[in-house]
C-alpha cells in the first residue's frame, strides 16, 4: 500500500511540473507569436484589454553554445492583444557579451512589442556597460548612461534614444541633448547633436 | 623664469564640446567628436572641426585635431608666469600629454603674441614641434608647392621686447638641403 502512496505522490508531481512548463511555454509563445483571436466563435478583444498577465517573469536567451546571452526579468508583465503590445513594470535587462559589452538596465516602466522584435524602456532608464579589455590592456571604466526612454532591438545587439543622455565613465561625465544609439555589434556609442563632456584632471 | 605653457593648466578639468556629437569605440577607447569642436583646459583651447581623442588609464590625454576645408585647427595657451600667449594654426593639430607636446602639421604656424595679441614672434613651415617639457620648438620646411616655397620662416622679436614687434628681424635658412622634408629643422628656445 505504502509504495502506491509514493507512486502516486511521484506521478501528481510530474503531473504538476508538465503543467507549469506548458503554462511557461504558452505565455512564451504567446509572447513570441501573439494571436488576436478572429474568426467567428472569438470575441473581438478591445482595445487596453489584457488577455492574459505574467508575473515574476524571467525570460533567457541562450547563445549557441549554451551560455547565457540575455536576459529579461519583470515582477507583472500584462499582454494587450489588440495593440499586440505587453507592458512590464520594473523591467530588468542582462546581455552578457562575449568580446562585446556585457550591458544591465533597468527601467520604471517597458513595453514589448511586436513580440519582443523591440522593446522600449521608460522612465529613468539606468544602463550600465562593462566593456571588456583590449588585449593587453586592463579594463575600462564601466559606462553609466541615464536616460527617459530608450529602445532595444535585442536581434541587431542596438539600443537608441532621442532624448537626452547623460554617461559618466570614470573621471569623464558627458551629455548629448538629442539622444545617442549603442551598437552592440559594431561596439561603440554614437551621440547625436550638441555634446559635452568634462574630464576631471586625474595627475 | 620657465617659459612655457602655463604648468597650472594640467592640474585643470577638461571641458570637451562639438555640435554634431561624437563616437566613442568600446574597444580601442577612442572617442571622435564632429562639428565645431572646441577643447579647454585651463589657459588651453584647441578648436577645429574633427577630434579623436583618447585619454590612458594614466590621465593622458592625446589628440589629433584636423579643421574645416580652408579653416585650419586652432591652438592657444598662456606663458607660465609670463603675460603673453602662444597662438598657433595648421591643417592638423596633434597633442601628445605623456611627451607634453603639441605638433602643428600642414601650414603650421606658431606666434607668441601679447595678451592684447600684438604678435611678438612668428614662426612658420610645414610642421611646428613644440615641446613644452623642454621649452624649445623644432620646425621644418616643406616641399616647394604652389603659393609656398616650401621654406621655413622665422619673425622674432629683439630680446626683452615685450611689447608688439616693432623691430622685426628675419631669419630665412639657406637653400633646402638634401634631407628629406626639404629645409633642415631649425631649432629655437622662445
Amino acid at each position: 500500500m505504502r509504495r502506491g502512496v509514493w507512486r502516486d505522490r511521484l506521478q501528481n508531481l510530474a503531473f504538476l511540473g508538465a503543467l507549469l512548463a506548458a503554462a511557461a511555454w504558452t505565455g512564451w509563445l504567446a509572447l513570441r507569436e501573439p494571436r488576436v483571436r478572429t474568426g467567428a466563435d472569438a470575441q473581438p478583444i478591445a482595445s487596453g484589454v489584457p488577455d492574459y498577465i505574467i508575473e515574476n517573469l524571467t525570460m533567457t536567451r541562450l547563445s549557441t553554445s549554451g551560455m547565457l546571452s540575455t536576459q529579461f526579468v519583470a515582477p507583472r508583465l500584462t499582454h494587450y492583444p489588440a495593440e499586440d503590445r505587453a507592458v512590464v513594470e520594473s523591467p530588468r535587462v542582462v546581455s552578457i557579451g562575449k568580446q562585446a559589452a556585457s550591458t544591465q538596465i533597468a527601467s520604471k516602466t517597458g513595453e514589448v512589442l511586436r513580440g519582443g522584435e523591440e522593446i522600449v524602456l521608460l522612465g529613468d532608464v539606468a544602463i550600465q556597460r562593462d566593456l571588456p579589455a583590449a588585449p593587453g590592456a586592463r579594463a575600462p571604466d564601466p559606462q553609466r548612461l541615464s536616460t527617459q526612454r530608450l529602445h532595444l532591438f535585442p536581434d541587431t545587439e542596438i539600443m537608441r534614444t532621442s532624448e537626452p543622455v547623460s554617461i559618466t565613465q570614470g573621471p569623464r561625465v558627458a551629455l548629448a541633448r538629442e539622444g545617442m544609439q549603442i551598437d552592440g555589434g559594431q561596439r561603440h556609442i554614437e551621440f547625436t547633436g550638441p555634446t559635452r563632456m568634462t574630464v576631471e584632471a586625474s595627475r | 623664469a620657465p617659459t612655457h605653457a602655463e604648468r597650472a593648466d594640467r592640474n585643470q578639468r577638461t571641458e570637451l564640446s562639438s555640435t554634431k556629437g561624437a563616437v566613442w569605440d568600446d574597444l580601442k577607447q577612442v572617442q571622435v567628436w564632429t562639428g565645431d569642436v572646441e577643447l579647454i583646459r585651463g589657459s588651453t583651447r584647441l578648436a577645429g572641426e574633427r577630434l579623436e581623442f583618447r585619454q590612458d588609464p594614466d590621465g593622458y590625454q592625446y589628440g589629433s585635431l584636423v579643421g574645416a576645408a580652408g579653416k585650419p585647427a586652432n591652438y592657444r595657451t598662456k606663458r607660465d608666469g609670463l603675460p603673453e600667449l602662444f597662438v598657433g594654426q595648421a591643417d592638423r593639430i596633434e597633442f601628445d600629454g605623456k611627451a607634453d607636446t603639441i605638433i602643428l602639421v600642414g601650414n603650421a604656424v606658431l606666434r607668441r603674441t601679447g595678451m592684447d595679441g600684438g604678435v611678438l614672434d612668428e614662426i612658420r613651415g610645414a610642421r611646428i614641434v613644440y615641446n613644452n617639457q623642454l621649452e624649445t620648438y623644432a620646425v621644418e620646411g616643406g616641399q616647394p608647392s604652389a603659393g609656398s616655397d616650401g621654406r621655413v620662416r622665422a619673425t622674432l622679436s629683439p630680446r626683452g621686447a615685450t611689447g608688439p614687434a616693432t623691430q622685426r628681424q628675419t631669419t630665412t635658412p639657406s637653400a633646402p638641403t638634401s634631407a628629406p622634408g626639404g629645409t633642415p629643422p631649425e631649432k629655437g628656445r622662445p
